[in-house]
């Protein structure tokens, strides 16, 4: 469960992160609340995907410290992060099921991994869990027998299987008809209500962030440009984020003598 | 947890859970409940009103239970729910699944009804 209220469940302090010689995240500093919806958002290539991989402790930053429940997850040991593992749940674009097994199966794996539930109690808790998403009498099928959304879905009741206190997003709504997005929303919003979770979703739809935050986070080339209520995120008058918000699209040079400049400075 | 078992009058046993009832607790709960439900107990009431949390672990262990009684014609009557963990039944679309009531009193007044 959760710690107290009112402090942090994540700090993230002064991230810096690097693919090789290129710096793709600058310096960024945030909070995720506890038992609330931290929705990180902007242009694909912003730096969002990267920095769930650092939440998640699957990349370790160049410099900065990530606090979860106090404790710095960028120095954890092994054995820590196993642990901390254990308390979040994923759900990665495609799903990421093992494709051979039956979905039911994929469900059942963490539950049998690290709990001593007897079978008959994982058998129901799985259940339950395709219900949740609505894939009740999928469990024999195999991930290849799902469209893209199913397998999304699939992907979730897996996240789900250990009731996971931090559960991340990335990116939900892609590949989803509106329906079933809009259903996927509705999830969230339970999950957090009901289980008292701490989401965090990783998303570009404009739409299901502004329907499911509490706090959002704007990102631009690497950098925090709005950070806050979605209230006080949509007042931002910082002009890239007004140009997320109202879908303009990019203009990469403002002037035509910059273009030539750069087809000069290639050729 | 702590999971305590109690008799009240004709054959009805109420089990109190005091704490989280999740993934590392329920096995506790599962055991007591399976036990009453091998001995054929007539009725048994969950008494949730100390308890804080539920995961769907929980709610294994109670549709297990449900069906584990059902079998001799036993009852099984949830009590004391706080919220949130109505919430939890509600998002398993299990309210109508389970008996419910407000508290222990009620849970035995309509076992006696």
């Amino acid at each position: 469960m959760p710690n107290v209220e009112s402090s942090p469940l994540i700090r993230v302090e002064n991230i810096v992160a690097h693919y090789d010689s290129l710096e793709v995240l600058h310096n960024l500093t945030f909070d995720v609340t506890p038992r609330a919806i931290t929705v990180i958002m902007g242009v694909s290539g912003c730096g969002k995907s990267t920095l769930l991989k650092l939440l998640i402790g699957l990349k370790k930053p160049t410099s900065g410290n990530i606090y979860v429940d106090g404790k710095n997850l960028v120095k954890m040991s092994r054995k820590e992060l196993d642990t901390f593992r254990k308390r979040i749940g994923v759900l990665f674009q495609g799903g990421a099921l093992f494709n051979s097994m039956t979905v039911g199966e994929n469900i059942a794996v963490p539950l049998r991994v690290h709990t001593k539930l007897s079978e008959e109690t994982i058998r129901i808790m799985c259940q339950l869990k395709l219900e949740m998403v609505g894939l009740a009498g999928f469990e024999d099928f195999m991930p290849s027998q799902l469209s893209g959304g199913m397998r999304k879905r699939a992907g979730l009741a897996r996240a789900l299987a250990m009731d996971p206190e931090i559960l991340f997003f990335d990116e939900p709504s892609s590949g989803l008809d509106p329906i079933t997005s809009a259903g996927l929303d509705n999830l969230i919003l339970k999950l957090k209500s009901a289980f008292g979770m701490t989401i965090v979703v990783v998303t570009h739809e404009l739409e299901s962030a502004f329907t499911i935050a509490d706090q959002l986070i704007v990102m631009d080339k690497g950098e925090i440009l709005a950070y806050g209520t979605p209230e006080e995120v949509k007042k931002s008058t910082n002009q890239r984020v007004r140009q997320f918000l109202e879908r303009q699209p990019e203009e990469k040079y403002s002037k035509d003598s910059q273009f030539l400049e750069s087809l000069l400075s290639k050729a | 947890m702590k999971v305590s078992l109690r008799q009240v009058n004709d054959g009805i046993s109420v089990i109190d859970l005091e704490g989280d009832f999740d993934l590392y607790s329920s096995p506790k709960a599962r055991e007591v409940l399976l036990q009453l439900a091998k001995d054929k107990v007539p009725a048994v009431i969950v008494n949730l009103d100390k308890v804080g949390y539920m995961d769907s672990s929980g709610i294994a262990t109670l549709i297990e239970a449900l069906r584990a009684l059902d079998k001799h014609g036993g009852r099984l009557i949830l009590a004391g729910l706080n919220a949130k963990t109505m919430e939890v039944i509600k998002l398993a679309r299990l309210e109508k699944v389970f008996e419910i009531r407000d508290n222990e009193e009620q849970a035995i007044a309509s076992l006696k009804s």
